[in-house]
């Protein structure tokens, strides 16, 4: 590490324009710049208001803001200075998740200093725009949840809302949380026009009460957050999702479930909402709550129209895989059943991930509908919507044909040979390591082989060099494939989270690579790195070259298919 | 060249192959052919009679016994049909008996020809029987396959009627077989040659339609030995128009040259119906039956290239039939039962075809309206299984609608392959307005089903037409003054677009419009092929050059009361 430079070479670096040059946040000598900066020797707040700062890369504003942000709350300068810096360093910052640090440092000088913290509430409480903007910080910082209340309960817009964000924030007494829900309970919005954002932050406020208080302050925040809903149903969807998201707490109240119903009507088009609807939904499934997880994605994508798709659901989805078998095959049946497109699509993109062909799927007997023909209709949507993750669709079909007999299983039996088993060689295989494990899947025996009858009956014919395309055609054909992964390449490379993070080298030759890495000491030595080949390949099904037109009828057939009366 | 014409002849079969050829040759190096190969009658040994002045100027009478490859033990003396009995009965009944009177007292010269050579094993056995005979009058002669392949590049592949830059394209031909469509390129500049310079000199036309019918040959005899029968089934196509188009302008003479072109078109008909039945009945028959077999042996992962391949073999299968169902109607003498069970074998065969391969229920592009047109003409002369045709062309129906509402793989009017293979390209409406600018399909399809009197069917078509393809120029195509002479040879676009057709009037209407353009329509009658009675050449020439089939063939055979099947001057014979 460099030796910590002297206040001299400080100044001068300041004097000189570079300092923000050599900020470093591993620099031990951070009280000597805030000391230096005390006496006026230099400015460190200059070097925000000159737009220095502002002025640098990502990677270096962070690391010089941070540097700042360390320094905020022992710098001596009035509160409109240290406000106006703290809003630029914000601003700069945009939507990184870091943007907000220097709002922390800002709550911490008003911590030690409170009687500017005051001025500024009262500023705030008069309309000045700085103060208003950073009320909530100040209130933090004294903790003062009575002044608090006031605010929010005779002032409007901004001041109002920066008042109950602290509202949320501030650790109480049950007495302190009783009086805030008081205040919550009478709020009224109506003066706000059609500014929705005081009645989401109220309820936000109240939702992390609730999540603070004790059980009997709880039951009260629960009867507040429940009049809000009620009194303005239509627009605390937004707020409901964040509350779900930030409290945990709430998917134990016997609110949930109202809850629920308002956070599906959420904005799908807006991609913060989805995310945080993502992480609630992962958490219901780990507290062992699937259903309800289920319940609530499969609300927001049939609800959204068909602008929302499971792929918007990531983290559900993984957390989902990860039930116990049983749970997500009941899981996978459900929502085949439910006849809805987006679910059962869903339901397609959750199988295939990680594992190309599709992941298995264990059905007990007694998961399956009871009537014969509801059960033809699940393996019919089993079958439309899994085609192309085939191993799931066929434990699907073989669970049934395993749940049945007779005549039943015959025609069930038959549906699975058609068209998992002539389609896919994946398919066959899945069902054969069935069969050698365990005698009670030897009922696939006999469906097996009358699909390896009707492929082995191909080898019989020997090649009839007539039926080849032409060289012209073939020549085509390539150039089609060319460009395809081409396209492929491409796409997966600008989906790539590795691609954006590190610069790409090309290799033309050889089947490694050397590069000469410079150390610390100023010495160089070589760096080989061996590189490998790697392929993805999944099968696609026979019937798209042997007959794609039917193909294409039949599973469009099989998904639409309505459920039997 | 001449080691290519050596193969060749070693590889030739004695009956139906080597006597095939060698009348030809004969006749181009002078010889008159008085006695030619017949099956079924006794020859007494001599498989072909000829007579010619020799080179020292004296008449001599020459009777050649064929024998296919290398002449063994087993081909000397091992069966009534060997060499030596052959011989003899030449020496002891031919030549006492059967000799023209004309020729009665002239020298003879017993030729023995071999595709192949004399196993040394024989040769003694040979030269002893040859001297043991030859008196003053009678001679032996021995011409192997060397010897013949020389008479065939010093008779009619000499270098003044074949010249050297035909040769090398002759022989690229050959060499390519494997490459079908490299192969065929190089025989249709032959073809074209060879034609181009007939067309212009009638003197040399049968000479120019006998090198035509020999390089065939010689293509199929090297594409049988490779196991790829395309460039040769394709060739045998160019090989009938080109010749077709010379005979025409022979019709109605009396000449020799009249007689002898008739005689190279019979050998090259039966030529081409040789190699398509040997396509057909080793490639594709055995394997009809087997469910997708035909569609999975098509050695790619695409389905256009399994829907064009597959419908390409239903229209072949159909010309099969066709082409047997025509020979049967003619006066010539041959099992006519044969030929009847053959043309329904295929018949039988094509319908397997279609049950077990669905992409033949709905075609990829325009342009294969033509092979369901030619299967259903061979449909139609079996009055019991025909109404199986209306299930086929309902399905039809019902596959374009369903892929015009979803945008999926609807036909397309481009036949360009880099079209198919991208098809759809877009799901737009645009994108389905382009490629359905025009249909011959369409109207072939409602007219069947009109003349079916499927009533149902007609209307889900028309009600498909009203709904999706209002902007398609539904249309027939019919000959017009121009089509015989560019029909066989294009040379420039002929015929006319029968347009303006519509199905909102009804099945009966729409087919009484199409009868009525037809019947004031004269080109059809002035074609060649229909005045001649040989209207396979134009089914022949529709499927070569991817035209629709004038409706004038199969339109006579829905009769008024709605019973399909042939009425009076229809093509084709009476059903079951």
């Amino acid at each position: 590490m460099d030796p910590e430079p002297a206040d001299a070479q400080w100044i001068a670096w300041f004097d000189s324009g570079q300092l923000t040059a050599h900020l470093k946040f591993d620099d031990s000598d951070v009280a000597g710049l805030a000391r230096l900066h005390n006496e006026g020797r230099l400015d460190l707040l200059s070097l925000v208001d000159t737009g220095q700062v502002q002025a640098l890369d990502d990677m270096r504003f962070f690391e010089v803001a941070g540097v700042l942000e360390r320094l905020l709350p022992d710098l001596e300068a009035s509160a409109e200075r240290l406000m106006t810096v703290v809003a630029a360093l914000v601003q700069r910052g945009g939507a990184d998740l870091a943007s907000n640090t220097p709002n922390t440092a800002l709550r911490a000088w008003f911590a030690r200093r409170p009687a500017e913290a005051r001025r500024v509430i009262a500023q705030a409480a008069q309309g000045h725009e700085s103060s208003t903007h950073h009320l909530t910080f100040a209130l933090e910082a004294l903790e003062d949840a009575a002044q608090a209340r006031v605010l929010t309960a005779t002032r409007t817009g901004a001041c109002r809302i920066g008042a109950l964000t602290a509202l949320s924030r501030i650790v109480d007494s049950p007495d302190g949380y009783r009086a805030s829900l008081e205040v919550l309970a009478e709020l009224d919005c109506a003066a706000e026009g059609a500014d929705l954002a005081v009645e989401q932050q109220a309820f936000i406020t109240a939702a992390s009460i609730h999540a603070r208080a004790t059980p009997a302050v709880a039951a009260t925040a629960v009867a507040t957050l429940e009049a809000l809903l009620r009194r303005y149903p239509q627009s605390l969807a937004a707020a409901v999702v964040y509350a779900l998201w930030s409290q945990p707490t709430l998917l134990d109240t016997p609110l949930f479930p109202h809850l629920l119903e308002v956070a599906a009507t959420a904005d799908a088009s807006h991609a913060g909402v989805v995310r945080q609807l993502d992480e609630v939904a992962r958490r219901l499934v780990a507290a062992g709550r699937a259903k309800d997880a289920a319940d609530l994605v499969g609300t927001m994508i049939v609800g959204s129209g068909g602008t929302l798709s499971g792929r918007a659901f990531k983290s559900f989805m993984h957390a989902t895989l990860a039930v116990p078998p049983n749970e997500l095959g009941q899981l996978a049946i459900n929502w085949l059943l439910s006849e809805d497109a987006a679910l059962c699509e869903m339901l397609h993109e959750m199988l295939g991930q990680g594992e190309l062909e599709g992941r298995p799927l264990a059905i007990d007997a007694d998961a399956f509908p009871q009537s014969y023909e509801e059960l033809m209709f699940l393996c019919g949507k089993a079958a439309g919507w899994l085609m192309f993750v085939p191993v799931s669709a066929t434990s699907v079909l073989c669970a049934a044909v395993r749940a049945t007999d007779g005549t039943q299983r015959e025609e069930i039996g038959q549906l699975l040979t058609d068209l998992l088993f002539d389609n896919y060689h994946c398919a066959s295989e899945y069902a054969q390591t069935l069969v050698d494990a365990e005698p009670p899947w030897a009922c696939l025996q006999p469906f097996l082989e009358t699909s390896r009858a009707y492929l082995d009956r191909w080898k019989e014919i020997p090649a009839i060099p007539e039926l080849a395309p032409s060289d012209e055609h073939r020549r085509v054909q390539h150039l089609k494939r060319t460009d395809e992964m081409r396209e492929v390449h491409k796409s997966a490379h600008e989906q790539s989270l590795f691609a954006s993070l590190f610069k790409r080298a090309v290799i033309l030759h050889g089947s490694g690579m050397a590069m000469m890495l410079r150390d610390a000491d100023g010495s160089s030595r070589r760096m080989d790195t061996p590189m490998g080949s790697f392929s993805v390949s999944k099968e696609i099904p026979r019937q798209l070259a042997i007959d794609p037109i039917g193909f294409d009828l039949t599973l469009r057939t099989l998904r639409v298919g309505k459920r039997p009366a | 060249m001449k080691l290519l014409l050596r193969e060749y002849v070693a590889a030739l079969k004695e009956r139906g192959e080597l006597d095939a050829i060698l009348p030809d040759l004969l006749s181009e190096l002078g010889y008159n052919v008085f006695s030619f190969p017949k099956r079924g009658t006794a020859q007494r040994g001599v498989d072909i009679g000829a007579e010619r002045a020799d080179e020292d100027g004296i008449r001599k009478v020459y009777l050649f016994t064929l024998k296919q490859g290398d002449l063994t033990r087993q081909d000397w003396d091992g069966s009534p049909q060997a060499v030596r009995p052959s011989l003899n009965e030449i020496l002891d009944t031919y030549i006492p008996n059967r000799l023209p009177p004309h020729l009665r007292g002239l020298p003879i010269m017993i030729c023995l020809v071999f595709g192949g050579n004399v196993r040394e094993q024989v040769r003694e056995q040979l030269t002893s029987f040859t001297t043991k005979h030859s008196t003053d009058r009678i001679s032996f002669v021995e011409w192997n396959g060397d010897y013949l392949s020389g008479l065939l590049l010093t008779g009619l592949l000499r270098e003044e009627l074949l010249p050297a830059s035909m040769r090398s394209v002759f022989q690229k031909a050959v060499a390519l077989v494997d490459e079908p469509h490299a192969s065929i390129v190089h025989f249709r500049q032959l073809a074209t040659a060879l034609h181009e310079a007939a067309n212009a000199d009638a003197k040399v036309r049968v000479r120019s339609a006998r090198q035509l019918n020999i390089c065939l040959w010689v293509l199929y005899v090297w594409a049988r030995e490779a196991g790829n029968l395309e460039a040769a089934f394709l060739g045998s196509e160019i090989v009938v128009l080109a010749i077709w188009d010379l005979m025409r302008l022979h019709i109605g003479a009396q000449d020799k040259t009249a007689e002898d072109m008739s005689r190279v078109v019979s050998e090259v008909i039966s030529l081409h119906i040789t190699i398509l039945g040997s396509l057909v009945d080793e490639k594709i028959m055995p394997h009809v039956a087997i469910r997708h077999g035909l569609t999975s042996a098509v050695p790619s992962h695409r389905a256009i290239d399994k829907n064009l391949a597959l419908f390409d073999m239903l229209g072949r299968i159909a010309l099969a039939g066709i082409w047997l169902d025509w020979l049967r109607q003619r006066d010539i003498d041959i099992d006519k039962d044969a030929l009847y069970q053959a043309s329904r074998a295929y018949l039988r065969g094509g319908v397997a075809l279609i049950e077990n391969n669905p992409v033949l229920l709905l075609p990829a592009t325009d342009h294969q309206a033509t092979d369901i047109a030619l299967f259903l003409m061979l449909w139609l002369t079996s009055a019991t299984a025909i109404a199986g045709s209306q299930a086929w062309l309902v399905m039809i129906v019902e596959r374009l609608e369903y892929t015009l509402h979803t945008h999926g793989q609807y036909p397309c009017t481009t036949s360009d392959y880099r079209d198919l293979a991208e098809h759809p390209r877009h799901r737009s409406d645009a994108y389905l307005e382009e490629m359905t600018s025009a249909s011959t399909l369409v109207p072939l399809v409602a007219a069947w089903l009109a003349g079916l009197k499927d009533q149902q069917g007609f209307d889900q078509l028309a009600k498909v037409v009203r709904e999706k393809l209002q902007h398609c120029t539904l249309q027939f195509w019919l000959p017009d003054s121009d089509t015989d002479a560019n029909l066989f040879h294009p040379r420039k676009q002929h015929g006319r677009a029968l347009c303006g057709l519509s199905l909102d009037e009804g099945a009966n209407a729409f087919l009484d419009m199409v009868k009525a353009a037809c019947h004031e329509d004269h080109g059809f009658n002035g074609l060649s092929a229909m005045q001649t009675g040989y209207w396979p050449i134009l089914l022949l020439a529709c499927r070569h050059h991817r035209l629709p089939l004038p409706p004038h063939l199969w339109l006579p055979a829905f009769r008024e009361r709605g019973e399909p099947g042939p009425s009076e001057g229809s093509p084709s014979e009476q059903p079951e």
